[in-house]
C-alpha cells in the first residue's frame, strides 16, 4: 500500500506546552512493498511522523494518504479507524503495551476491536504466533511470565495479528541483545517479503539501514533532507559527512582501505559479503 | 489527562512564587482553617476578594484556575446538593420524605458551594507557584514535631517526594500505552460507563507493572548507594525564611481580625434587629 505526505505539517501537543511544526512541509511518497528506513538525531521529529502515519497524530496543513484513504485536520473517526486498521504500529518497546492473562489474549486484542468474529481472530492468533517464530504452547501463559525478547515477539505479533498491510516500526531492537536484535530484524524482513507490506523502520543503526532497507528517509528538525535508495545515500560522502551519519561498519572498512591505499573502488560495499567478494576481486586478499 | 491543573507548577517571578514554601504552606492551610469559622455572607465575600486578589498575586491567568476546578465540579455540586436537601430551617419551599428545600439550606448550599471552590483556588495558587521538591521540604520541615512521637517523618517526606518526582514520568507513559492502544484500534470515549472502563484495563495494567517494575529497581539503587532509613542527612536545598515570608503570615492575622470584626458586627445587628 503506497504512503504518501503532501505539504503536511504538524505540531505537538503535549500538557500545557505546544511545539509548533514539530514536523515542517514535509512531502514523499513511499512505494508500495517498499522497505524504507527513517533515520535522524533524536527530537528530528521521526516519532511524530510515524505517528502521522496512523492517525494518531493528525496534520495541521496538508494530507497524508495510505493507499485510498486519506488524513487531513477534519480525518473523521471511521477513516482514522480503517487506517489503523490498514497500518500496524510497533512502538518503541511494544513490551509494555502487554495486559492480558494470557498470551494469546492479548494477541487476540487487536483484531477483536477491529471487529474480527471468533473463528478469525482464532485464526488470525494462531497465524501472527506462529509468523514471530514462537512456539504455540505459549499462548495459554502470562505474557508477564516471558523474557524480554519473547514479550517483545508478542507484542509484534499482537500487531501482525491484525493483519496490516503497511507495518511501521519505532527501534524495534532497542534494549535486546544483539542476536536478539538481529532475529528480530530478520523476521520482520521475512516479513516484509513474505506478505509484501510496506515497511518502515526507525533505527539509529546504520548496519541496519544497510542490511534490511531500500530506501533512507532523513529528517532534521521536522523536515525531510533526503529520500534516496541506500546505496545512493551511503555513497554520497558529502551528505554523510555533513550530517554525520555514522557508516555502516563494511563500508567503514572500505573507506579506511582507500584511504590507506589512497585508490577509490567503484563499488560502495554495504555488506561484508560484497566486501570480501570485492577485496578477492581486486586482488588485495 | 493533561488537562489536571491542581498539582501543576507554573513557573513565574511573582510575589508569591518567592515567598518560601513553609508560608505559603502555613498560610493555605490557615485559610482554609479560617473557611470554616465564617458566618454570614459577608464573610464569605471577604474571603472570597481576598482569594481573588491573591490569584492575580499570582500572575496565573483566571482561566487557569477555573479549569482547574472543572475535573471536581460534580463532586462540589454532588456536596452542595446534599447540603440543601437535607438541611431545614427559615422558609420551606419543598418537603418530600427526609428531602427539604428551605431558604436556609438553599443558603448553606451557597455557602458550602463558595467554600469548596475556595479551598481548590487557594490550594491551586499554592501549587501553581511553588515548585513539588520545595513543597515537600516545607512539608518535612512542618512535619517534623512529629518525630518526637516517633513518627518517620523523613521516610514519609522521601516517599512524598518520589512520587512527586515521578508524575511527569507516569503521565508520559500513560499517554505512550494509550497510543499504542489506540493504534491496536481501542477508541476512547466510545460506548457506554461500562465498556468505557474496560478499555481502561489495557492501560491501567501495564502501567502498573512498569511502575512496580521502576520502584524495585529505584529500591535497588537506593540500596547500593548506601540509603538507610532514620539516619540524619543534611538537605542540599536550604529554605531561607524572609521578612517578605513574616508579613505573609501577618497578614493572616489581620484577615483573621476582619473576619472576626465581620462575624461580632452581624451579631450586633442581629441583637439591634431583635430589640
Amino acid at each position: 500500500m503506497q504512503v504518501n505526505f503532501r505539504s503536511v505539517k504538524a505540531d505537538y501537543q503535549l500538557g500545557p506546552i505546544r511545539a509548533r511544526n514539530i514536523i515542517d512541509d514535509v512531502t514523499f511518497s513511499l512505494e508500495s512493498g517498499s522497505f524504507t528506513a527513517v533515520i535522524g538525531r533524536t527530537g528530528a521529529g521521526k516519532s511524530s511522523l510515524l505517528k502521522l502515519m496512523n492517525g494518531l497524530l493528525l496534520p495541521a496543513k496538508g494530507e497524508v494518504s495510505i493507499g485510498e484513504l486519506e488524513l487531513s485536520q477534519q480525518a473523521n473517526k471511521k477513516v482514522i479507524n480503517q487506517i489503523r486498521k490498514r497500518v500496524g504500529m510497533v512502538f518503541q518497546f511494544p513490551e509494555h503495551q502487554l495486559f492480558a492473562e494470557t498470551v494469546g489474549k492479548d494477541i487476540a486484542f487487536g483484531p477483536r476491536n477491529f471487529g474480527l468474529n471468533e473463528q478469525e481472530t482464532k485464526k488470525a492468533v494462531q497465524e501472527s504466533i506462529r509468523l514471530v517464530g514462537l512456539d504455540p504452547d505459549i499462548l495459554e501463559r502470562s505474557p508477564f511470565s516471558l523474557s524480554g525478547g519473547q514479550q517483545r515477539r508478542v507484542a509484534i505479533a499482537g500487531i501482525l495479528a491484525t493483519n496490516p498491510d503497511v507495518l511501521i516500526l519505532d527501534e524495534p531492537g532497542a534494549g535486546l541483545d544483539p542476536e536478539g536484535k538481529q532475529k528480530i530484524l530478520t523476521m520482520i524482513k521475512t516479513l516484509h517479503v513474505q506478505k509484501r507490506l510496506t515497511t518502515v523502520l526507525v533505527t539509529h543503526d546504520m548496519n541496519d539501514v544497510a542490511t534490511y532497507a531500500d530506501d533512507v528517509l532523513l529528517i532534521d528538525q521536522g523536515k525531510l533532507v533526503c529520500h534516496q535508495p541506500v546505496r545512493t545515500f551511503f555513497q554520497d560522502n558529502h551528505l554523510t559527512s555533513a550530517w554525520h551519519i555514522d557508516l555502516p561498519e563494511p563500508l567503514r572498512l572500505q573507506r579506511k582501505i582507500e584511504r590507506a591505499k589512497n585508490m577509490t573502488f567503484k563499488q560502495t560495499c554495504l555488506t561484508l559479503d560484497e566486501l570480501s567478494q570485492m577485496l578477492i576481486r581486486e586482488g588485495l586478499v | 489527562m493533561n488537562k489536571l491543573i491542581l498539582g501543576r507548577y507554573f513557573p513565574g517571578n511573582s510575589v508569591l512564587h518567592q515567598l518560601d514554601p513553609r508560608a505559603k504552606l502555613m498560610a493555605a492551610l490557615y485559610f482554609i482553617g479560617l473557611l470554616f469559622y465564617v458566618e454570614n455572607g459577608q464573610g464569605y465575600l471577604y474571603l472570597f476578594i481576598f482569594t481573588l486578589m491573591m490569584m492575580r498575586l499570582s500572575r496565573v491567568a483566571l482561566m487557569t484556575y477555573i479549569r482547574g476546578v472543572k475535573p471536581l465540579i460534580w463532586l462540589i455540586l454532588f456536596a452542595t446538593c446534599l447540603r440543601v436537601l437535607f438541611t431545614g430551617g427559615g422558609t420551606v419551599y419543598f418537603n418530600m420524605g427526609p428531602f427539604i428545600i428551605s431558604s436556609f439550606g438553599l443558603l448553606t448550599g451557597i455557602y458550602t458551594f463558595s467554600r469548596f471552590v475556595m479551598i481548590i483556588f487557594v490550594s491551586t495558587i499554592v501549587t501553581l507557584t511553588t515548585k513539588p521538591i520545595d513543597l515537600t521540604d516545607a512539608i518535612s520541615f512542618l512535619l517534623h514535631p512529629l518525630k518526637y512521637v516517633k513518627i518517620p517523618v523523613e521516610d514519609f517526606v522521601l516517599m512524598l517526594t518520589i512520587a512527586l518526582r515521578f508524575i511527569p514520568n507516569l503521565l508520559d507513559e500513560t499517554q505512550k500505552v494509550m497510543d499504542a492502544q489506540r493504534a491496536r484500534g481501542t477508541v476512547f470515549g466510545e460506548g457506554n460507563l461500562l465498556q468505557q472502563m474496560k478499555k481502561l484495563v489495557p492501560i491501567i495494567l501495564p502501567l502498573f507493572a512498569s511502575s512496580l517494575n521502576r520502584a524495585e529497581a529505584m529500591a535497588d539503587v537506593m540500596e547500593v548507594k548506601g540509603y538507610q532509613s532514620g539516619k540524619k542527612r543534611s538537605s542540599f536545598r536550604q529554605l531561607s525564611w524572609s521578612r517578605r515570608d513574616s508579613l505573609c503570615l501577618m497578614g493572616m492575622v489581620v484577615l483573621t481580625l476582619g473576619l472576626h470584626v465581620l462575624n461580632e458586627v452581624n451579631v450586633l445587628l442581629l441583637i439591634a434587629s431583635i430589640y
